[in-house]
């Protein structure tokens, strides 16, 4: 009986170690420790022994059992981990192509250079206005001190929808409008289309301002500066060169240009800044008695500071857009590249 | 405006170098837009005289010359033929550079020693440009010939003035008075403390002869005294018209000014130096000897200097003879009394024009020129008799002829100026500094401001008077602003103002603005901006009435002309653009104002587009290659919607949206208020636009949005118990909406019923053609219990036998999807 079991051991031994798949083993697993196995033929002989030898044979039969059961254990559980593997395998995917997702839409570049100026002054407490596109002539010239006849409108060249209605060549009218509305202390900036009779490179015959003011009773050209600058320190970088010199408009005076070091060369001096080092960006002053006159507020109690400046001149500084137009054609290879 | 820096120097001994001198005008408020210097790579270069021509021993075509400066006797060889022993030539010495970096080495050309080069405009990279030197040979082939004046040895461009600098300076509207060199001049003794010299400049006009002759003055009158101040005049006889000096054209000629004759030059060198526009008659062709100022008559006409034969009206101010108008005052003279070669006598005319008649003349004839610039602008009312004596002497000494004696000067009301009162305070309350009154008395005085302390002790204040030619001046403001530019804007410290903080809130259409940008935008769309103007063709594709549109007065091309009432057109030119770059999948929206004309007024209503056109996702390699469709724009509509707080919105099929496909269109609404329309664009309108694929578009009114949106938030508490789900098919008449069994359903208002879905619509084979089938997913739940499937299968065959009634349709499959 013993060397029965011994054999049985070792042949169960040799049919493991050559056994191929998973359904063979499963079969041999059958063939030897089944309820019908091999094994379980020999465990009903046990009751031919004598009682002592019994558990003698017993525990070789639980021996051999357990060690049958684990070499067919440790097989299956490979076979197992193998056919897991060939599977993972044959999953494999290139990853490295492209995923899948609806292309992001873009902002205009106009509109991300505008919210970036309004989210500036937002920040220093300014309130946003809105003003007609279609204005009279009262609003754009008149009470911005400029009559009838002044050179100053030359400018300015606009389109006209009648006698009294045009196009609103810049967005002070809403300083006017909302001045008229309210009492200081104001501090507004007012963003918008404009609209001048120029094209070319430089110039469309549409595009966007950013109007702003601030008037309570002690605003002085010092203010001004310091508004200015940090507005132009944060929309660039914070160690721009920036300068103020004179200028004229007929709705502010004292009048600047503000001017910032070139961004294209540094100052260096260059064919965008025309050899200067300096790049004009905006206009500004001190707003004008005429224009307090205009908007029944005491000139002698109140002062103020206005400003004005081009979207698409900061962004084409900003995104290096070297024609105007391009911001009005919309090729979408245009408007993905923002 | 041109100004050339070596005239200035004539004004200002001590004048900064050309940078340093852009530099301080720009920071005075004279921008200088650039500097030219004409001269600038010519080096090494002198006045040389030809001794002797001879020919070149081993070559024909070339000549050996013996050339003379102040460094001695040089051997040339040269090609060209158009010299000769005496002439005075410009000669590259050896070390010499020449403009497109040409260097100038001893060579030996055939044998012969050469030590230079004698040089050709084309070689001085003079032509086609300056200066108007005579030209050498025929058609400046050859050798440049210098004028005999020209010393030997000196440097060709101090010789001939080709050292200069020509700024170009931004002059600003108020400015007037510095539209000339010594108006510049004297802003730069203003800024640096220099002094103008009053030494005149260039002309040797000493020897103009002053005699009483028997020509008699012109009788002169001004009928309009308030817009002729001032009207002078002098007679010039016996004058002999020819070319001016060289030296007089090249200075006109870099300033931008054609050299025409002496006289006609001397009027426009006089008026780039004092800036006061003169004008010069041929006495002779001054009927009666009679100069009236006035208004032109009805229907009187004047063929003005350029030829153009003009009408005038009764608001132009003409300058006249006993006959009829001679010229447009301040403007243009007339051609029947232009100084020709034959002109013997002139009349020298120096006036003081009213600005705004001068503007509006020239507004309404479309003219303007170097006169009317600088009169509009307002000009030195007490500078009309210098300029006139400057210019008499000028033309007497270039055309030699006679200054008649004695100068006609009507000026009924001479200029008295106000003083403005000026206050120490205001100064420094509205600059933000702390100027002493020394100061601003030394600012005032460098300006040629007079200026009389009248302040009290608590006060200090001037009575202040500007010189005539400061017609800017009128107001303390304008002080002020003298002042600050004076002082220098960089000195003026920036603060940053303290201010009260404020509260209060973005506007509700600011917010959902930038809201319907984000969605869009997450939804694949680009932002398109388009201008408000269109062309009448597109204008017409959404507004078939063009009349009803805003037009332009004066657009710039017809593409421009007409003030949008849709976005729709300018998407579809967007789109038209990018197919023609062949850009292919569109999505683009836009938010922007159309412009509809309410008589006189305009309203200007904000609105939100959208177009989707080409493949859906593009040409990916994991998505379909679908084109998108109807159902892509209402879902990008229906994102806006929702996303701004809109959910009880109806899509009304319209069949009669002329531009949109009949049977592929809607309008938006919410409780019958329109919001806006839907559809794929019309096929008609494809073909005129040439597009060839279709075309999906929305388009919401912002306004109605933001009335009809909801903005507040509540909070409802999530469901505990489970939705129970049952699904039913259904055929159903192809006519009937599905919406209107949506409405019907929700209509039953059935407890237990809490939503309802499409998840299938099919139509094709098995099903009739006037039919379609829909799958429904009917959701059911109740808040308070898990629902039995007897109680939903009882209100699932409730809502299908309302449909039966209703709408008489099929429900596939007995059970209607009961389990």
């Amino acid at each position: 009986m013993r060397d029965k079991l011994l054999q049985l051991e070792k042949a169960a031994f040799e049919e493991v170690a050559s056994v191929k798949g998973k359904e063979a083993v499963l079969e041999l697993k059958n063939k030897y420790l089944g309820r019908k196995g091999e094994l379980a033929a020999l465990t009903k002989e046990l009751g031919k022994f004598p009682p002592e030898e019994r558990p003698i044979i017993g525990e070789l039969i639980n021996r051999i059992r357990g060690s049958i059961e684990e070499r067919i254990q440790s097989l299956l559980t490979a076979l197992l981990q193998n056919e897991r593997e060939e599977k993972l395998k044959a999953e494999k995917i290139d990853v490295t192509l492209p995923g899948r997702y609806i292309p992001l839409g873009k902002r205009h570049p106009v509109t991300q250079v505008m919210d970036e100026v309004i989210r500036i002054f937002s920040g220093m407490g300014f309130e946003i206005a809105e003003g007609p596109e279609v204005e009279t002539d009262y609003y754009n010239f008149e009470a911005l001190n400029m009559p009838k006849d002044h050179p100053a409108r030359d400018m300015q060249d606009t389109f006209y929808i009648s006698a009294d209605a045009l196009l609103r060549t810049h967005t002070s009218p809403v300083q006017i409008r909302v001045m008229k509305e309210q009492k200081p202390p104001l501090r507004v900036i007012a963003p918008g289309k404009v609209y001048r009779r120029d094209s070319d490179v430089t110039h469309t015959p549409m595009f966007h301002q950013v109007e702003g003011f601030m008037v309570d009773e002690a605003i002085t050209f010092g203010d001004l500066k310091g508004v200015l600058s940090a507005f132009l320190h944060s929309l660039f970088r914070e160690d721009m060169a920036i300068r103020f010199r004179p200028s004229f408009f007929p709705f502010t005076e004292p009048s600047a240009e503000v001017d910032i070091q070139c961004v294209m060369c540094s100052g260096k001096g260059c064919r965008v800044c025309k050899g200067s080092g300096w790049l004009e960006i905006l206009g500004a002053g001190m707003i004008h008695p005429m224009v307090f006159k205009a908007v029944e507020y005491d000139a002698e109690k109140f002062t103020g500071f206005a400003f004005g400046l081009g979207i698409e001149r900061i962004a084409m500084l900003k995104f290096g857009i070297d024609d105007i137009r391009l911001f009005f054609e919309n090729d979408v290879r245009f408007l993905k590249q923002f | 405006m041109k100004i050339s820096y070596n005239w200035l120097k004539e004004y200002i001994r001590a004048i900064p170098s050309p940078v340093q001198l852009a530099e301080q005008l720009t920071m005075a408020g004279f921008e200088v837009e650039g500097i030219e210097a004409p001269g600038k790579d010519i080096k090494g270069v002198v006045i040389a005289q030809i001794l002797s021509v001879e020919k070149h021993p081993n070559a024909d075509r070339l000549s050996f010359c013996k050339v003379k400066t102040d460094k001695g006797v040089h051997s040339i060889v040269c090609g060209a033929k158009n010299m000769k022993a005496g002439d005075k030539v410009a000669l590259a010495l050896p070390g010499a550079t020449l403009p497109k970096g040409i260097k100038i080495e001893k060579t030996k050309i055939r044998g012969v020693e050469s030590e230079g080069m004698m040089c050709s405009e084309a070689e001085l990279g003079l032509t086609p440009h300056v200066p108007p030197l005579e030209k050498g040979g025929h058609e400046g082939v050859g050798i440049m010939i210098l004028p005999q004046d020209f010393p030997i040895g000196k440097n060709f461009t101090e010789a001939t003035g080709l050292n200069d600098f020509i700024f170009n300076i931004n002059v600003t509207p108020n400015r007037p008075d510095c539209l000339s060199i010594i108006g510049i001049a004297r802003e730069i003794a203003a800024i640096t403390g220099a002094t103008v010299r009053s030494q005149k400049s260039g002309v040797r006009s000493k020897n103009a002869k002053r005699k009483t002759q028997h020509t008699k003055l012109p009788y002169v009158s001004i009928a309009e005294p308030s817009l002729c101040r001032r009207y002078a005049a002098q007679i010039i006889e016996n004058v002999q018209i020819g070319p001016s000096p060289v030296w007089l054209k090249q200075r006109l000629e870099f300033l931008g000014f054609r050299a025409i004759n002496n006289v006609v030059d001397a009027t426009n060198y006089v008026m780039l130096e004092y800036g006061h526009p003169l004008h010069a008659f041929d006495y002779d062709l001054i009927s009666g000897k009679q100069i009236v100022v006035r208004m032109a008559k009805e229907n009187e006409r004047l063929q003005t200097l350029d030829g153009i034969d003009r009408a005038l009206t009764r608001d132009m101010l003409v300058i006249a003879d006993k006959e009829r108008p001679v010229a447009l005052a301040g403007i243009m003279g007339g051609k029947g009394s232009e100084i020709r070669e034959t002109t013997k006598n002139i009349l020298l005319e120096s006036a003081y024009f009213d600005p705004a008649c001068v503007r509006r003349t020239s507004k309404a004839l479309g003219i303007s020129t170097e006169s009317s610039y600088r009169f509009e602008r307002g000009a030195d009312i007490e500078g009309v008799a210098k300029a006139l004596d400057r210019a008499a002497r000028m033309i007497a000494a270039l055309a030699g002829g006679n200054i008649a004696d004695g100068a006609v000067d009507k000026y009924p009301r001479p200029h008295k100026p106000a003083a403005i009162k000026v206050r120490l305070s205001r100064i420094n309350k509205l600059l933000g500094i702390d100027i002493k009154k020394k100061e601003v008395e030394d600012c005032l005085k460098r300006l040629s401001i007079a200026c009389k302390a009248t302040g009290s002790r608590q006060q200090t204040a001037w009575n202040v008077i500007p010189p005539a030619f400061r017609v800017d001046l009128l107001k303390e403001i304008d002080i002020i602003e003298e002042i600050a530019r004076l002082y220098g804007y960089e000195n003026i410290p920036a603060i940053l103002p303290a201010a009260g903080l404020s509260t209060r809130k973005t506007k509700g259409a600011d917010l959902l603005r930038e809201k319907a940008r984000d969605i869009l935008i997450n939804n694949g769309f680009l932002e398109a901006v388009n201008y408000s103007f269109l062309s009448p063709k597109f204008f017409e594709i959404t507004t078939p009435d063009i009349k009803s549109g805003l037009a332009l007065i004066n657009p710039l091309t017809d593409e421009q002309s007409v003030m949008r009432q849709s976005l729709i057109p300018c998407l579809l030119q967007t789109l038209q653009y990018n197919l023609n770059y062949n850009n292919r999948d569109i999505k683009i929206f836009e938010i922007g104002k159309i412009f509809i004309p309410k008589g006189k007024e305009t309203e200007e209503r904000e609105l939100v587009s959208g177009l989707i056109s080409g493949l859906r996702y593009g040409e990916a390699w994991n998505t379909g290659r679908e084109a998108a469709d109807f159902y892509d724009i209402k879902g990008a509509a229906e994102q806006v919607l929702t996303g701004l707080g809109i959910d009880r919105y109806a899509f009304i099929p319209r069949g009669d949206i002329p531009f949109l496909h009949p049977g592929k269109a809607a309008v938006i609404e919410v409780s019958n208020r329109r919001l806006g329309i839907i559809g794929e664009i019309h096929p008609d309108a494809m073909q005129r636009l040439d597009i060839k694929q279709p075309v999906h578009i929305f388009e919401l009114g912002m306004n109605a949005i933001l009335i009809a949106s909801h903005r507040k938030k509540r909070y409802a508490s999530l469901p505990t118990y489970p939705t129970i789900v049952r699904d039913a098919a259904m055929i159903i008449d192809k006519e009937i909406s599905f919406q209107e069994v949506y409405h019907f359903v929700k209509a039953l208002d059935m407890k237990l019923l809490e939503e309802v879905n499409v998840f299938d619509v099919y139509y094709g084979e098995h099903i009739p053609q006037d039919k379609v089938s829909i799958a429904l997913r009917f959701l059911y739940r109740s808040p308070d219990r898990t629902l039995t499937d007897e109680e939903v299968n009882s209100a699932h065959l409730a809502i299908l036998k309302g449909l039966k009634d209703k709408f008489g349709i099929e429900i596939r499959g007995e059970e209607g999807g009961i389990k």
